[in-house]
């Protein structure tokens, strides 16, 4: 028994022993591994927009009323400027629905090889971004618009739609997206 | 005392271990100096990407709020866009059949710009470019078309004096490599869409592009005078485009308008001197500007006819159903001045 504790007791040693300082250069081969696995599902103003009061005509502070083609989701107005000074405003209106995906990676990778002779030259390391195998969408729908104001409830309120985009479903993907600095940072 | 040695030993092997963190060093200013912000590429790896597809179970992809003239609704209906790499079979085959986009070493870029050195003096410049484009070997540089040229001295603007410089007479070759992107990472890109007309499927309507490559296109934009201003370079090369309309039900269809070889390498906007702007205006319409060349000086219009922002348009072969319409160019367009503005109907 004495001799199965010794003999153990020397293995442990050696192998203590053999744990050497590491040169900077080995510790620059020292890379964080393992990574990220995300899920995602987002709603968007799936009860009411951004007003809280309610604007002319379509325009409503809540999804609940009965008006029909309420317009009551998300607005993202933008001041196109000019020297004119003219002031018109580039609008994604109405923006509403359910996003979701499962599945998203994140990690870190080295390249040095493959990807037909490029890996080799590369040789060096990339956030990968694994792309989920599908994305879902329940009623997701915006509107592109061009505007007189940036808010509904402003004075002289005028809107031209100009196309709606409506989403419901699924879209299927694969692959991974690969993100690197370029140049020498 | 023996049988703590091996923890000892190992204690001791850790700790001598702790010198490789003093090799941090400081960074002298010209080590410093060197240090520069560049640019995030990105690359998609064996990617593709179906959406709409499967209409029987829900899925749409639909663009409303388009009326036709006697006031119905018609909407767009999107019953499958498609990336995937060669061989799609028309959108049959995505899933399982990627691409990559973009190569390592000569990604998608996003970076910001010092303005200085492309003639934007004291911007920072926002720029999105895609793979970049290699010197040609039989073509003029950066472009697929090999040229036969012609020497031409004539006004620029109406009224305005006269330039020379070399244009374009015919085209003698495509010459791809000048594409970064390998055969093997041109896309298929594809649509199939529904018109529904009141509410009623009307036609079905296919779009299919094999071999395609936008090397060399950039978006620039910048901020000048409480505006933004850009810069756009759009070149698009397209083996093989093939649209066809089908029924409604995606039957009987008609003839196949096949375009070979579509080469698209168009710029808009010359640096400061020619900016492209978007506007939104007050009553709520929008207008798309090219900037005028109009009352610039001499050596402006001299370098604007030789090194000038242009449009060439080439086709090496159109055919519909089984004829052959031979080939289209369009060269050497420069847009003087353009701007377009929306209307309420």
């Amino acid at each position: 028994m004495k001799k199965t504790i010794i003999t153990l007791l020397s293995f442990l040693s050696v192998s203590a022993i053999a744990m050497e300082p590491m040169s900077a250069d080995d510790m620059g081969m020292v890379t964080g591994q393992g990574g990220v696995y995300l899920s995602g599902d987002l709603t968007i103003n799936e009860n009411g927009g951004p007003l809280n009061v309610d604007g002319p005509s379509a325009w409503q502070a809540s999804c609940d009323t009965a008006t029909a083609d309420a317009v009551c989701g998300a607005r993202i107005a933008v001041n196109t400027g000019d020297n004119a000074g003219s002031s018109g405003w580039f609008v994604l209106d109405n923006i509403r629905g359910r996003f979701s995906f499962e599945g998203l990676t994140l990690k870190t990778r080295t390249i040095n090889s493959g990807f037909e002779g490029d890996g080799a030259a590369f040789n060096s390391d990339v956030l990968e971004v694994g792309l989920p195998n599908s994305l879902e969408y329940e009623s997701v729908s915006l509107t592109v618009a061009n505007s007189s104001s940036a808010r509904p409830t402003d004075a002289n309120f005028q809107q031209t739609n100009i196309f709606t985009l409506n989403i419901n479903g699924q879209a299927n993907l694969q692959g991974n997206l690969l993100v690197y600095p370029t140049g020498t940072p | 005392m023996t049988k703590y040695l091996p923890l000892t030993v190992l204690l001791s092997g850790l700790f001598s271990s702790f010198p490789a963190l003093a090799e941090l060093q400081l960074l002298d200013d010209s080590a410093l100096g060197n240090v520069e912000g560049e640019g995030i590429g990105l690359v998609l790896e064996d990617f593709a990407f179906e959406a709409g597809e499967d209409v029987a179970n829900g899925n749409r992809l639909d663009i409303s709020g388009i009326t036709n003239k006697d006031g119905d609704d018609v909407v767009l209906s999107i019953s499958q866009f498609y990336i995937a790499g060669a061989g799609s079979n028309q959108g049959a085959d995505v899933i399982g059949n990627p691409v990559n986009l973009g190569r390592l070493l000569y990604p998608y870029n996003i970076e910001l710009v010092d303005g200085d050195e492309i003639g934007i003096d004291g911007r920072a410049v926002f720029e999105f470019a895609s793979p970049a484009r290699f010197t040609g070997s039989s073509s003029k540089a950066y472009s697929l078309l090999g040229y036969n040229t012609e020497s031409r001295t004539e006004s620029r603007f109406p009224g305005q004096a006269t330039a020379s410089g070399e244009r374009i007479d015919s085209i003698s070759a495509i010459d791809t490599s000048v594409l970064s992107s390998r055969d093997s990472e041109l896309a298929d890109i594809g649509v199939r869409f529904d018109l529904e007309v009141d509410s009623v499927r009307a036609q079905s309507l296919q779009a299919h592009a094999s071999g395609v490559a936008v090397d060399g296109s950039s978006l620039r934009l910048w901020g000048a005078d409480n505006q933004m201003v850009s810069n756009i370079n759009l070149n698009l090369y397209i083996q093989d485009l093939t649209v066809f309309a089908c029924d409604a039900d995606g039957n009987n269809c008609g003839a196949d308008v096949n375009l070979q070889n579509f080469v698209l390498e168009s710029q808009l906007g010359y640096g400061e001197e020619q900016p492209v702007t978007f506007e939104v205006e007050a009553d709520g319409n929008f207008t798309v500007e090219v900037g005028s060349i109009e009352g610039k000086t001499t050596a402006f219009y001299n370098d604007f006819y030789t090194q000038g922002p242009r449009t060439d348009i080439y086709i090496d072969k159109v055919m519909v159903g089984d004829a052959d319409f031979g080939s289209a160019t369009v060269a050497n367009l420069q847009i003087q001045y353009l701007r377009a503005t929306s209307r309420d109907l």
